[in-house]
C-alpha cells in the first residue's frame, strides 16, 4: 500500500473541489467587478455633467453578469446595483434614503434589473431543457442507426438533392465506401446509377406514392458493375414536404447471373429444340412418371396430335402403346442400360395404327430426374411390305412345293408313259409282223398294206412318245453350266449331221462363235435341231446354203442359222416352236414337230429368246439370243 | 435236251406277249428251249436260290440273266441288287431288258452292276434282231464263268 498514492489521490479531489469553488468564485468576482465597472462609469459620466445616464450602465453589468454568470452572480450583481443605484445616485445622494421624487425611478430601475435577471434566469433554463433534449435525441437516433448497421441490406437516406446524408454498415460493406467516405457526396454520381425507367417518371412515381421499387444497376468502390433490387420510400416533414429518400438495397446481381444463364441455357435449348422440329423423326421427352414433357414436329406429323395436346399427358395412353414385351422389362433394360430399341404399336389421333421402330434413351435433367427420350419412325409401310414380302415368300414356296409335287407327277407320268405307252405298241408292231409271216400265203396286196400301215403308225407312235420324253426330260432335268466354245460345238454338229446329208450340194458358211456359258449338251441338242432343219428343209434345192453366224441384239449375242430353204409363211411364225407343231406335210419332210419347241425350252432355260424370220420358198432364218454368252468374256 | 442243261437263259419278264416275242426271236437260233421264264421277281431269286419250284433244278448258275425292271413283287432293281450283293451269284450276266430310256434307270442299274442295258425297240424287227444278238452273244458267244450252265455240245 502506496500512503502516497492516496494522499495524491485526495490532493487530485481536493484540487478540483477548489477549481470548482474559484470557477463559483469567478462568477461572483465577475459580477462584483461588473457592478464596480459600471458604477465607475457612470460616476465617471456624471463629473462631465451626463446626469441623464448616470445609472443606467448598473443595468447592463446585471443584465452581463445574468447572461454570463449563474443564478448567483445574478442577484449579487442584482443587488449590489440597487444598492449602488441607491446610495450613489438616489436623492439625498450618498444615503441609503430616498427622495420622493426618485422613488418611481429607482422602482422603474429595479424592476428593469429584475426583469433582466428573470429573462436570463428563462433563457437558461430552456437552453439547458433543448441541450437535454438534443442529447436525448441524439441518443436514440444512435440507437436506431445500430439497429440499421444491423441488417445484411444496404441501407442509404438521400436528401431531395440526392446528397447522401446516412450510409449504413450494410451499405459500407456492399458498396465498399465507408460513412465517411460517402456522406454527403451525391449518390448517384457515387454509384453511376443506371435507372430502368427515364427518372423523371421515376421521381413523378416516388413523389405520389412515397415509393418505388425497381432493379438498378449500380458501381461499387472497386469499379465493379452490380445489380439490386431497391426500394424507395419518401420522408415528409410535418408540412408534408418531401425531405428525404431511403433507399434499400439488396444485391441480386448473382441472381441476375444465375437467370441470364439460366435463359442462355433455355436460348440454347430452345436452339436445340428448333433443331430437333427440323427432323421428321418423332421425338418426345417424358419423365418418369410417362408425362410427355417435349413433343417435336415430326410427332405431330407422325401422330396427329400438336405439342399443347400432347404435353402433359401419359404417352402410352395417349398412343395406346402396345410393347413387344411387358413394359416392366423394357423400363429395366432401360435403366440397366440407359437404352432400349424396339418395335412399338401407337394409335393415331385419327385412330389408325402404326408401327414405329423406337428408340428410349435415359437422360438426366439439372434436377436430375431421369428423362426418356424416345425417337419413333414410322416403319408400318415397311411392315407391310415385310408382311406383304413374307405372303408372296409364302404363296412362293407353296407354289415351288406344288410345281415341285407337280413335277414329280409328271416325272412318274413321263416313266409310266415310257415303260407303259411304248409295251402294246411293241405288241402290235410284233404281232402284225408276226401275222404277216404266218399268213402271208393267204393274204391279198391289199390286206399286205394294211399290215405294214399298222407296223408303221405304231413305230411312228413309239418315235413320238420317244421325243415327247426328250422334251419333257429337258425341263426337268438340271442344267449342267460351264463354258462352251460354241465354234468346237458347231463344228461338231455339223460333221455329224453332214453324215446324214451325204451326196448333197449344200455351201456352208460358219462365222467366229463366241464361247458361252450354258449346258453343253443342251446347246448341242439347240444346234443340232437348228442345223438338222436347215439340211431338211433345203432338201429340195439343188444348190444349198446354210449360214450359222453370230450378231447382236440389246446388248446380248444372237446365234442365227440361216438357210435357203422352202421357208415359211411369216404369219405362222408364232406357231413354229409350238410342240408338235408343223408347217409341212408328213409327206414333204419327216419329223414329229417337237424339235423347235425342245430349242425354245433349252435357250429359255439359259435365259434367252428364240424367234424366226422367213418367207414361203425364200428360205428362214432361226435366232436364239443367249444372255449368258456376256458372262462368259 | 437234259435238265442238266435246262435254264442256260433266265428270263424275267410279266408280260406274257413280250415272253412271246423275246421266245420267238431266240426261236431263230434255237435258243428259246434253254430259256427259263419267270415271271416276276419273287420267282427268279426262287430260281436262283433253288426255292419252291426250282429246289430240283441242277445246281448250276444261268449263263445269263434277262431282267425286266418293272415287275410284280420284287422289282427288277432288288433283283439286281440281291443278285449282286450275293457272293454265289454275283458273277452271273445280267442284262437288263426294259422299255424305259429313263436317264435315270440307267444310271441306277449301272451304279448296281448290270453288265448291259438294252432299250426294247418298238419296230418288230429291230426287236428281234436286238433279241437276238442278245441271246447269241451272252449264250453262245460270251464264255460264262465257272460254274454256270454250258452250252450244250453237238451230240
Amino acid at each position: 500500500m502506496n500512503p502516497s498514492g492516496i494522499n495524491a489521490n485526495g490532493a487530485v479531489v481536493r484540487a478540483s473541489a477548489v477549481s470548482l469553488r474559484l470557477a463559483q468564485l469567478r462568477g461572483y468576482l465577475v459580477a462584483v467587478l461588473n457592478v464596480a465597472i459600471a458604477l465607475g462609469a457612470s460616476l465617471l459620466l456624471e463629473r462631465f455633467h451626463f446626469r441623464p445616464a448616470s445609472g443606467q450602465f448598473l443595468i447592463f453589468a446585471v443584465a452581463i453578469s445574468a447572461w454570463y454568470g449563474k443564478r448567483g452572480p445574478a442577484l449579487l450583481s442584482l443587488i449590489l446595483s440597487l444598492v449602488c443605484m441607491d446610495y450613489f445616485f438616489m436623492e439625498p445622494r450618498y444615503t441609503f434614503s430616498i427622495a420622493r421624487v426618485d422613488l418611481p425611478y429607482f422602482i422603474i430601475f429595479a424592476a428593469v434589473d429584475v426583469l433582466v435577471v428573470w429573462f436570463s434566469a428563462v433563457r437558461r433554463r430552456v437552453e439547458a431543457d433543448l441541450r437535454h433534449t438534443r442529447d436525448k435525441l441524439k441518443v436514440e437516433v444512435e440507437e436506431r442507426s445500430s439497429l440499421l448497421d444491423l441488417t445484411h441490406d444496404s441501407i442509404f437516406v438521400r436528401d431531395m438533392n440526392s446528397v447522401i446524408t446516412y450510409w449504413n454498415k450494410g451499405a459500407e460493406d456492399f458498396y465498399g465506401w465507408t460513412r465517411q467516405d460517402a456522406v454527403g457526396k451525391p449518390c448517384f454520381d457515387l454509384l453511376h446509377t443506371e435507372f430502368p425507367e427515364p427518372s423523371e417518371e421515376l421521381l413523378a412515381e416516388l413523389l405520389k406514392t412515397d415509393r418505388w421499387e425497381g432493379e438498378l444497376k449500380q458501381t461499387n468502390a472497386q469499379g465493379l458493375r452490380v445489380i439490386v433490387a431497391s426500394r424507395w420510400s419518401l420522408r415528409r416533414d410535418d408540412q408534408n414536404q418531401p425531405v428525404a429518400i431511403l433507399e434499400t438495397s439488396n444485391d441480386i446481381t448473382a441472381r441476375k447471373r444465375r437467370e441470364e444463364e439460366i435463359q442462355a441455357l433455355n436460348q440454347e435449348l430452345a436452339k436445340q429444340l428448333r433443331l430437333l422440329d427440323q427432323t421428321h423423326d418423332s421425338i418426345m421427352f417424358r419423365d418418369m412418371n410417362g408425362r410427355i414433357t417435349y413433343w417435336n414436329r415430326g410427332a405431330k406429323e407422325l401422330y396427329g396430335w400438336n405439342a399443347e395436346e400432347a404435353i402433359g399427358k401419359a404417352s402410352h395412353v395417349l398412343l395406346k402403346t402396345i410393347f413387344p414385351a411387358p413394359l416392366q422389362e423394357i423400363d429395366a433394360e432401360l435403366l440397366r442400360t440407359g437404352v432400349w430399341d424396339g418395335e412399338l404399336r401407337h394409335t393415331k389421333s385419327d385412330g389408325t395404327e402404326v408401327v414405329v421402330a423406337s428408340r428410349w434413351s435415359l437422360a438426366r435433367d439439372e434436377k436430375t430426374q431421369p428423362i426418356v427420350m424416345e425417337t419413333s419412325n414410322d416403319i408400318t409401310e415397311r411392315r407391310r411390305r415385310e408382311d406383304e414380302v413374307r405372303k408372296l415368300n409364302q404363296e412362293l414356296t407353296n407354289r415351288a412345293a406344288q410345281l415341285d409335287s407337280s413335277n414329280r407327277e409328271l416325272e412318274a407320268f413321263a416313266y409310266s408313259v415310257s415303260h407303259d405307252l411304248r409295251a402294246p405298241l411293241r405288241h402290235m408292231a410284233g404281232f402284225t409282223e408276226l401275222l404277216q409271216k404266218s399268213a402271208a400265203a393267204s393274204l391279198n396286196e391289199k390286206s399286205q398294206r394294211y399290215l405294214t400301215i399298222i407296223m408303221e403308225a405304231a413305230t411312228r407312235m413309239g418315235s413320238l412318245i420317244d421325243d415327247l420324253l426328250a422334251f419333257s426330260r429337258i425341263s426337268r432335268a438340271e442344267t449342267h453350266r460351264s463354258i462352251v466354245d460354241l465354234d468346237q460345238l458347231v463344228k461338231e454338229v455339223v460333221a455329224e449331221v453332214r453324215q446324214d446329208a451325204k451326196g448333197r450340194n449344200i455351201a456352208w458358211q460358219i462365222d467366229p462363235l463366241p464361247a458361252c456359258y450354258g449346258d453343253r449338251a443342251m446347246l448341242r441338242l439347240v444346234l443340232t435341231n437348228l442345223v438338222g432343219n436347215a439340211i431338211k428343209f433345203t432338201r429340195t434345192r439343188s444348190h444349198a446354203e446354210i449360214e450359222i453366224g453370230c450378231t447382236k441384239q440389246d446388248g446380248d449375242p444372237v446365234l442365227f442359222v440361216r438357210d435357203n430353204g422352202v421357208g415359211f409363211d411369216m404369219k405362222y411364225a408364232d406357231k413354229l416352236f409350238g410342240v408338235f407343231q408343223r408347217l409341212h406335210p408328213q409327206e414333204s419332210f419327216e419329223g414329229t414337230g417337237i424339235g423347235l419347241a425342245t430349242v425354245q425350252r433349252i435357250i429359255h432355260r439359259h435365259g434367252g429368246r428364240t424367234w424366226a424370220e422367213g418367207k414361203v420358198d425364200g428360205g428362214a432364218t432361226f435366232y436364239v439370243s443367249l444372255p449368258t454368252m456376256k458372262e462368259a468374256k | 435236251m437234259t435238265a442238266h442243261t435246262l435254264g442256260r437263259i433266265l428270263l424275267v419278264e410279266d408280260d406274257p406277249r413280250d415272253v412271246e416275242l423275246t421266245l420267238t426271236a431266240l426261236d431263230e437260233y434255237n435258243l428259246a428251249n434253254e430259256v427259263v421264264v419267270a415271271p416276276d421277281g419273287e420267282q427268279a431269286l426262287d430260281f436262283l436260290y433253288y426255292r419252291g419250284n426250282y429246289m430240283q433244278r441242277a445246281r448250276e448258275n444261268p449263263a445269263v440273266l434277262l431282267l425286266d425292271l418293272k415287275l410284280p413283287k420284287v422289282s427288277g432293281f432288288e433283283v439286281l441288287k440281291q443278285i449282286k450283293e450275293d457272293k454265289q451269284l454275283k458273277t452271273i450276266p445280267i442284262v437288263v431288258l426294259t422299255s424305259s430310256r429313263e436317264e435315270k434307270d440307267m444310271a441306277a442299274t449301272y451304279e448296281l452292276g448290270v453288265n448291259a442295258y438294252v432299250v426294247k425297240p418298238v419296230d418288230f424287227h429291230e426287236f428281234v434282231d436286238a433279241i437276238k444278238k442278245l441271246g447269241v452273244f451272252w449264250a453262245v458267244v460270251n464264255e460264262p464263268p465257272p460254274g454256270s450252265g454250258r452250252k450244250r455240245e453237238p451230240a
